[in-house]
């Protein structure tokens, strides 16, 4: 095929099949490798795009994987191919190199490389020249300075969760989240340091530091939840834009107006801007929900008094990562702290969204919304 | 004789909410009892983490107020 064509389809394949199929790998993380090979048939032959996630919680209980494909261009006798290494040689019979091979008409260049290493000697460099290789991160899982709405935020044990809005709390500012994301499910220590970008997503410490957890609504055991939230106080010298909501609709700014009404009806349009899948659009289906049972890592926790929320078109409202997700309603008012979801459900089948109202958030917290 | 169903009000639609909680009090796998609209009206919505043991039965009415159910799956943190 043409240099062009090869190109077009490395980066339609990177974004389409690749990407997706390491978010798959890595949510198999912790399931049995049956469940895993199984999985990984249904899942490429329903060709069903996944996000790019991972949920809020707690770093050691995700066990790293390598990375294992690449995707590039080889040149093969004056034609160019789409250039595939894979790290591990089961990946070769793999549906994800079927896939590949069937998008490139059968005009693949596959080889194993083993891992490679940043120190690897010329000698164990790749067997063809790659001519390109790149995969895009998007801004909200990069670090964000001034740090803004719907950037990848966590505790510095938590893989990633995202930065909801800025409050007063007192005289000092704070940046809000989730419990879960901020306090690492209460285990955290008042103090304990804050990342932007989160861990997960390259953040480092001690030089991607930004706030220090201060404030949280405890998550009970017994008896019913409202709010899964915490405040981070932000560092001196760290600058912040509490207004913009960047590419939130049809990828333009808009300006958070404040706080919306305390009561949000079925049927209502909202958005929000989340460290996983960005900006997305929603529909309220239920409010005033009670005996919401979520799954934390310390157990089953109920929720009352909760909205939720189905994606528009054919996408989900949120993926794992996307936890402390402002959602704001169509006239760009503050409605709900984004905290959960689950897979199925919601009339495109693509799951369903839980969020705590921003009213309820707001008062337990003491904080006053900055916009 | 069609029967014309009074208005689902809101304060209606909380009254079977409170009902069906009760109701459904017994089922392992509710994840949430709300409010949602149906054609319009208000109406109680109950998710359920999987689908129910066969033979149960489940209300499609509370005091002529609607109930939704619909099988969301688990919930997780995200």
């Amino acid at each position: 095929m043409r240099l062009e064509s090869a190109r077009g389809l490395k980066q339609q394949l990177l974004k389409e099949v690749v990407e997706p199929f390491v978010v798959w790998a890595s949510r198999l993380r912790g399931k049995t490798a049956s469940t895993a090979v199984s999985a990984a048939g249904a899942e490429s032959a329903a060709g069903r795009p996944i996000a790019f996630g991972v949920s809020a919680r707690p770093l050691d209980t995700v066990p790293k994987i390598p990375r294992s494909v690449a995707l590039g261009v080889a040149r093969h006798q004056g034609e160019y191919k789409l250039a595939v290494r894979v790290q591990r040689p089961s990946l070769v019979e793999s549906p994800l190199m079927q896939h590949l091979t069937r998008e490139a008409k059968g005009e693949v260049d596959v080889r194993i490389v083993g891992r490679i290493d940043k120190r690897a000697s010329a000698r164990r460099s790749a067997p063809s020249p790659i001519l390109a290789d790149a995969v895009v991160i998007p801004w909200y899982q990069r670090n964000t300075r001034p740090l803004s709405i719907g950037a990848s935020v966590g505790h510095v044990d938590v893989t990633a969760g995202t930065i909801s809005a800025f409050v007063k709390r007192g005289g000092a500012t704070y940046l809000l989240s989730n419990n879960h994301v901020l306090a690492n499910e209460d285990q955290a220590r008042a103090g304990d340091r804050i990342l932007q970008r989160a861990k997960y997503d390259g953040g480092r410490d001690p030089s991607e530091r930004v706030a220090r957890v201060r404030f949280w609504i405890k998550l009970k055991q017994t008896g019913a939840n409202f709010v899964d939230g915490a405040l981070a106080e932000i560092d001196k010298g760290i600058a912040y834009d509490a207004s913009r909501l960047r590419g939130l609709v049809n990828g333009e700014d808009r300006k958070l107006m404040g706080v919306g009404p305390a009561f949000t009806d079925e049927g209502e349009m909202v958005f929000k801007i989340g460290r996983t899948t960005g900006s997305t659009g929603g529909r309220v289906t239920a409010f005033d929900l009670d005996n919401v049972v979520v799954n934390y890592d310390k157990g089953n926790l109920r929720f009352d008094g909760q909205i939720e929320i189905e994606g528009v078109g054919n996408a989900a409202f949120s993926d794992g990562g996307d936890s402390g997700s402002l959602i704001v309603n169509a006239r760009m008012e503050a409605a709900a702290l984004l905290f959960a979801g689950g897979d199925s459900g919601g009339s495109n089948g693509r799951g369903l969204t839980y969020a705590n109202p921003i009213h309820r958030v707001l008062k337990d917290l003491k904080a006053t919304l900055l916009f | 004789m069609k029967r014309v169903m009074p208005l689902v009000t809101l304060e209606r639609a909380q009254a079977a909410k409170k009902t069906a909680q009760r109701l459904f009090e017994t089922v392992d796998s509710v994840v949430g009892v709300g409010i949602t609209r149906l054609g319009g009206q208000y109406a109680v919505k109950v998710n359920l983490s999987g689908p129910v043991a066969p033979g149960t039965e489940l209300p499609t009415e509370i005091d002529g107020v609607p109930v939704r159910v619909e099988v969301t799956g688990a919930i997780r943190p995200r």
